[in-house]
């Protein structure tokens, strides 16, 4: 019998050669969210300056439409290619397959919003002074989204042209998480305490990377069969 | 080693066969029969843990995990022959120790380095194959259209591959709609269909 370790172990180790040789969404969906930051800021020009509360909601919108880009192609090899029925017929746990895939790209996300997004978030004019909780919050509340589009990519996984599908799908699912990162700073913005909306966001965290793997595992174990 | 009782699978609510009654005391070779959408592909997921739209008793016994290789194998097109074979070797907790010796057999030696998807579908089929020729694979074959896309060398090849295991006490069950080339290699039937199961040779 294997263990969960070993099973966490290994679908670490297959997102990792995953990332190497298939980046390609990744790519694409950080060119995406450089691009759109960089088309803003020499659309406004230099006299105009944007409202820090647009800006801050333009990155959260721009962070889950990069999310999008890069989670559409998450499933659709492994389920082409017959490598979950494998991982099935070994009794391994497909929930914790997907956990390691979820919380493996969050990880990489997370790392390359970091990067990103201080650098659209200052050239749309982001006060510097909510420059690291709106990183912190940024990269908190990705793991949702991040799950959430997980959980888009599964159940659109057996539809041809399942972009448009998984995008009317998701996007409602994805507005908590918005509201609440966003809604950090905007409560530091106005001058309240701003912890306590970011515990929420925390836990609605918490709450998706706990049970979309499971969900995920139901949907694909459905599209097998 | 199986038990399958008043055993059908279901697609879209209607039984693909009629129950189906085998008990397999011993190790040999069992061949699935039937025509094209009979049913022999979804029996073999089924005996594979993989499809679970059944009805029937159906009992590995000792309880273990069967080898399964599918007609999609699970090699992903753009990691290298070296890194699926990592894959696989690692789903089926057997180490590397023989892989050198494997794609030499496989006539793989050289290509290591390549993506799956540049590779023949021969090739990457032999890549999916690879499991089966590690000498500590542990657990019954199942095996779908194993001899699809090989050469006429690696058909043979794993032929003789299959008498060894067979002689060493496995089990293996497998389709295919062509017939064995070794002489030595008898395969049981199992037959499926709509109006009459046979379960033939003393299952």
């Amino acid at each position: 019998m294997t263990t969960l370790l070993d099973d966490l172990c290994m679908a670490y180790g297959r997102e990792w050669l995953l990332l190497r040789r298939q980046s390609s969404h990744l790519i694409n969906g950080f060119c995406f969210f450089l691009l759109i930051g960089l088309v803003y800021q020499i659309l406004l020009g230099p006299n105009l300056v944007m409202p820090q509360g647009v800006t801050l909601t333009l990155l959260w919108v721009l962070s889950f439409l990069s999310i999008l880009l890069i989670a559409d192609g998450w499933l659709v090899s492994d389920l082409k290619n017959g490598f979950y029925e494998l991982w099935m017929s070994q009794s391994r746990s497909l929930s914790i397959l997907f956990f390691a895939k979820l919380s493996f790209q969050w990880i990489v996300i997370g790392l390359l919003l970091s990067v990103f997004a201080p650098l659209v978030g200052l050239g749309l004019g982001l006060d510097t002074a909510l420059l690291w909780l709106t990183v912190a919050s940024l990269v908190v509340s990705s793991l949702a989204m991040i799950c959430l589009c997980g959980f888009g990519a599964v159940i659109t996984a057996g539809q041809s042209s399942s972009g448009l599908l998984m995008a009317v799908l998701v996007l409602p699912l994805n507005i908590p998480p918005m509201i609440f990162g966003a809604g950090v700073v905007l409560e530091s913005l106005q001058g309240y305490d701003s912890m306590p909306i970011f515990m929420l966001t925390v836990a609605l965290s918490i709450a998706s990377i706990s049970f979309v793997p499971w969900l995920m595992s139901f949907c694909t174990k459905v599209l097998i069969e | 080693m199986l038990t399958l009782n008043s055993f059908v699978v279901l697609r879209d609510d209607r039984c693909l066969f009629l129950p189906l009654n085998v008990n397999v005391q011993k190790s040999g070779l069992y061949q699935l029969l039937g025509s094209n959408g009979q049913g022999k592909t979804t029996l073999l997921r089924a005996l594979a843990g993989v499809y679970t739209n059944y009805q029937g008793v159906l009992d590995w016994s000792p309880s273990q995990r069967p080898i399964y290789i599918g007609h999609v194998a699970g090699v992903h097109e753009h990691l290298t022959l070296e890194e699926n074979a990592q894959q696989l070797f690692r789903l089926y907790n057997v180490s590397l120790e023989y892989f050198d010796q494997i794609i030499l057999d496989l006539g793989l030696m050289g290509l290591e380095t390549v993506p799956i998807g540049r590779l023949s579908a021969g090739q990457a089929r032999k890549v999916a194959l690879m499991p089966l020729f590690h000498p500590h694979i542990q657990g019954s074959w199942l095996l779908d259209e194993p001899f699809t896309s090989l050469d006429q060398q690696t058909c043979q090849l794993l032929e003789r591959h299959i008498k060894m295991y067979l002689d060493g006490g496995g089990l293996v069950i497998f389709t295919s709609h062509q017939g064995l080339g070794l002489a030595s290699l008898k395969a049981r039937v199992i037959s499926l269909q709509l109006l009459a199961v046979n379960a033939q040779d003393s299952l």
